[in-house]
């Protein structure tokens, strides 16, 4: 047997070994996000394995001569992105995924290519082109989650392109000033009165008066805040009516007495993963309350709170592939039945009522809004349209979705409004997944 | 699919050449064993061509591509005919280590080959017409490196030099020595690659002497010299404790401090790693391993928080921003680690086959060449690699010699080795270790090292045979 010396050498590099291959294996099944960049020249190498929705229909695939297609095109260009002039979507974000060796672990000869290990996303084709043609000329986006795991099921942006042509077109769309390369689903927006869902939510928790009359304005310093008109007694003066009419009032006086500015502060990054300044005046804070001043969300935010109040509170992030998220709780069922129940009101009698015959397949619940704001020294609005539906008759997952259109001259309601109808309209007829 | 099937068949003849030599209870020698060493030379040359031919097949086929495939095919016929002269000279000894050494050397040469690399620096790029092939330069250092190792066998060069180096040389002058060659680079050769390391252009590494060759002598001498104060049990911890002191001086001054100047800041570390074992080794003392590691450690924390010049920076560099925070840095110091974890990702565990795989990327052919391997071989590549290593672990642990400074040796040759290549393989494949720049000997592009190599391993073999003399006389008396 080996004496003193001969078994420190022979057990440290028994050591060593073992860490090698322990080691080894670890880091090949753990991955490293820090991998999925367009920096990542190995990635552009690699054969891709294809993309595909959660029907299995293909987005993106690697034909014989090694081009990327993309068949979905300009209806799914932002989302599935592109892997020629660097990286974006889902082709930078499970770019290793992709490039991985297929199938290999059992059968070594028989791993049959790329093609046998595609990335299955949680998208829908069919109701991707769907609200693609609905958004139409319109700038913005539409995003639509399963509201129980947030997975996302649609996320739409125009101006968009077609990412099949991109060397012939790259210098082209990388100096528009619309930039249809970005995708606006993770734009960040003035969400106007949207964010009084937020309001509403921490409001709920606090005890107020039994009836409000709103005047139509509301002073806060040199500033005064309008109402589109006097709304006057608000039936039962609770929540639940102030945010079908979406009364400004109601929301900055409430929750200026009522809402600790850094209570506001925690909520809202919870949702928005925008910069919130630390120190604000009251004046800020009041234009905070109503979704304006210095707070900004994306779409997918708004669908992720949306989702949050169908699903009883629960705050997830946004997955387009099938794992497990960690998840917050933003508020309690109550709270959320409460906020549930008062955007269904806005269905039967606020902003959104044209929307009133979904409710009669199942339960839906929409808020609207516009955020005004110069363009080129015009007035223009940023209009939004959030929500959620569930088709209870049939027991499918509920949805959450949140449309958003910029840049024009009509309200929240107006302008989302019909892609809203689409929206609902192929959710509640939908047979499959 | 053939082409899987050709990596699986280098595998498979790869592995099992590996683990009967590591398990086989006798040595393979010579003459006992000459139609088993046939065989297994017969089904390595089958595996190896045909991974040859693959390469060929799958490249441009262009004139220059011939050719090196025509020098690379051509390494059988040469193996044979060293086992010719092994024979025709009446070779009598153990062939584990270079059988070992041959497994190492052979998937280097193929694996450079597959890169299709070159440089356009040095001796060799001049004669080469401006471009030297790294599968040419590894073939040509590993074929002399062989041929040195078999003339220093048979001639008996091996053994008196090792009874030089034992009882007509001192300590002292190998420091020296390895000294006044340390600084020859930087004196008399250029900058390349931000270290002051080659002589001629890119073509002699002075180090890779020093680290395989001298350093390890000087090593064996200084300890063989005070065995008998630091390696009983009941020895004075003071007495380790003040030749530990007089060691760390004479190595700081000897070869740390040229390194340093070379900007060899990597291999100043795989040194001090190979002198920890050797000393513990020596001291039957297992503590000091743990205990120089903390000691590394905190000096490599002192140099990253204190503004030391020049090696602040350097180490912050080397530490911080191309190891512990790479993710931060992927735009710049580490991008390299980036690729490196990309292509190992890429390949999953069981690898993508010879010629399937995108192992590219900078420095491959050298520190990362690791990568590469495991990129196309897998984890079998990867566990064949290190089967050989732990050969020439095995013929150490297994085998004593007669005097302190023989035993010493015996040892410190595959320490050397081994504790390089494990660290390059613990920094690059598996990213637990700062890169350091060293390369894996036998794998990484680089004749200094391999022809180093190859004589330490020819004196490994010697002492080996003596051993196995010694223990054979022994049992027949």
């Amino acid at each position: 047997m080996f004496d003193t010396g001969r078994k420190i050498i022979f057990f440290s590099f028994l050591f060593s070994t073992i860490a090698i291959l322990g080691f080894f294996i670890h880091n090949i099944r753990s991955g490293n996000k820090a991998l999925n960049t367009p920096l990542n020249k190995q990635l552009m190498r690699m054969p891709r394995a294809p993309i595909v929705d959660r029907n299995n229909k293909i987005l993106a695939y690697t034909d014989k001569n090694g081009k990327r297609i993309y068949t979905e095109a300009e209806a799914a260009a932002q989302v599935v992105g592109y892997d020629s002039h660097g990286m974006s979507g889902l082709e930078l974000e499970y770019a290793q995924r992709l490039t991985s060796n297929p199938s290999s672990r059992r059968w070594y000869f028989f791993s049959g290519g790329m093609d046998s290990n595609p990335l299955k996303t949680t998208l829908n084709v069919l109701f991707q082109r769907r609200m693609h043609n609905s958004l139409g000329n319109r700038n913005g986006a539409v995003v639509v989650f399963d509201a129980e795991t947030s997975e996302v099921i649609v996320d739409v942006s125009h101006p968009t392109h077609n990412p099949n042509q991109l060397d012939k077109t790259w210098e082209e769309l990388s100096k528009h000033n619309d930039g249809p390369l970005f995708n606006r689903a993770y734009g960040k927006y003035p969400p106007a009165s949207t964010w009084k869902l937020v309001t509403s939510m921490l409001l709920g928790k606090k005890k107020l008066a039994g009836t409000y009359n709103c005047t139509g304005s509301y002073v806060v310093g040199d500033k005064t805040f309008h109402c589109t008109h006097p709304h006057g007694l608000l039936k039962k003066g609770g929540i639940k009516d102030a945010l079908s009419v979406s009364c400004n009032c109601f929301f900055i006086e409430n929750g200026l007495k009522k809402i600790p500015m850094d209570e506001f502060i925690t909520a809202s990054k919870l949702i928005t993963k925008s910069k919130l300044p630390q120190d604000f005046n009251r004046k800020d804070y009041a234009g905070a309350l109503i979704g304006q001043s210095f707070i900004t969300a994306s779409p997918m935010d708004m669908t992720r709170l949306c989702a949050a109040i169908i699903n009883g509170g629960t705050l997830q992030e946004p997955k387009f592939a099938k794992k497990k998220e960690t998840a917050v709780r933003l508020m309690d069922e109550k709270t959320a039945k409460e906020l549930q129940q008062a955007m269904k009101l806005a269905i039967q009698s606020g902003t959104a009522r044209k929307l009133s015959s979904y409710l009669k397949k199942g339960t839906a619940g929409i808020k609207t809004g516009t955020a005004e704001k110069m363009v080129n020294g015009k007035a223009r609005n940023f209009t939004w349209m959030v929500g959620f539906a569930r088709d209870d008759k049939n027991h499918r997952p509920a949805i959450s979705f949140a449309v958003l259109v910029e840049n024009v001259e009509t309200t929240g309601a107006e302008e989302c409004g019909p892609i809203v109808d689409e929206l609902l309209s192929y959710y509640f007829s939908y047979k499959g997944k | 699919m053939s082409a899987k099937i050709i990596t699986a068949v280098y595998l498979t003849v790869i592995l099992a050449i590996a683990g009967n030599l590591l398990f086989r209870k006798m040595i393979v020698s010579m003459p006992e064993d000459n139609a088993y060493i046939k065989r297994l030379l017969t089904a390595f040359c089958i595996a190896f061509g045909s991974v040859a031919i693959l390469i060929l097949l799958k490249s441009n086929r262009s004139t220059s591509d011939l050719l090196i495939f025509s020098l690379v095919f051509s390494f059988c016929p040469f193996l044979w005919l060293m086992l010719m002269y092994l024979t025709k000279y009446e070779y009598k000894g153990g062939l584990n280590i270079f059988l070992a050494a041959l497994l190492i050397s052979a998937t280097g040469i193929i694996m450079q080959y597959r890169m299709n690399l070159y440089t356009d620096k040095g001796v060799m790029a001049s004669l080469m017409g401006g471009k030297a092939y790294f599968a040419v330069t590894q073939f040509a250092a590993t074929t002399l490196g062989i041929l040195l190792f078999v003339i220093g066998l048979l001639s008996g060069f091996f053994k008196r030099a090792i009874n030089w180096a034992e009882h007509k040389s001192s300590t002292l002058s190998w420091g020296v020595i390895s000294f006044c060659f340390m600084l020859l680079p930087p004196l008399l050769g250029k900058a390349v690659g931000g270290t002051s390391s080659w002589l001629f252009g890119h073509s002699i590494q002075p180090s890779e002497f020093i680290f395989r060759i001298s350093l390890v002598i000087f090593l064996c001498r200084f300890l063989s010299e005070r065995h008998s104060l630091i390696s009983l049990p009941g020895s004075p911890i003071k007495e380790l404790i003040k030749n530990t002191i007089k060691l760390a001086i004479l190595i700081l001054v000897f070869f740390i401090g040229p390194l340093m100047v070379q900007n060899e800041l990597g291999t100043a570390v795989v040194i001090y790693l190979t002198i920890l074992l050797m000393v513990s080794y020596t001291s039957k003392r297992f503590l000091i391993i743990p205990i120089g590691f903390v000691l590394l450690i905190g000096i490599v924390t002192f140099f990253v928080k204190v503004p030391v010049p020049i090696f602040h920076e350097k180490v912050e560099k080397r530490v911080v921003n191309s190891f512990l925070e790479w993710e931060q840095h992927v735009d710049d110091e580490g991008w390299q680690i980036m690729q490196a974890q990309s292509a190992t990702q890429a390949s999953d565990i069981w690898g993508r086959g010879l010629t399937l795989g995108r192992p590219k990327m900078k420095a491959v052919n050298s520190d990362f060449m690791i990568i590469a391997v495991v990129h196309e071989l897998g984890i079998w590549g990867l566990i064949a690699i290190l089967l050989a290593f732990w050969i020439f672990l095995k013929e150490a642990l297994c085998n004593k010699s007669p005097s302190r400074f023989r035993e010493l040796l015996i040892m410190g040759i595959p320490i050397s080795i081994i504790s390089q290549a494990f660290y390059n393989i613990g920094s690059t494949l598996i990213d637990k270790l700062p890169v350091a720049g060293v390369p894996i000997w036998g794998l990484s592009n680089g004749s200094s090292s391999i022809t180093a190599g190859w004589l330490m391993l020819g004196v490994m073999t010697a002492l080996v045979n003596e051993a196995s003399q010694i223990k054979k006389g022994s049992r027949n008396v």
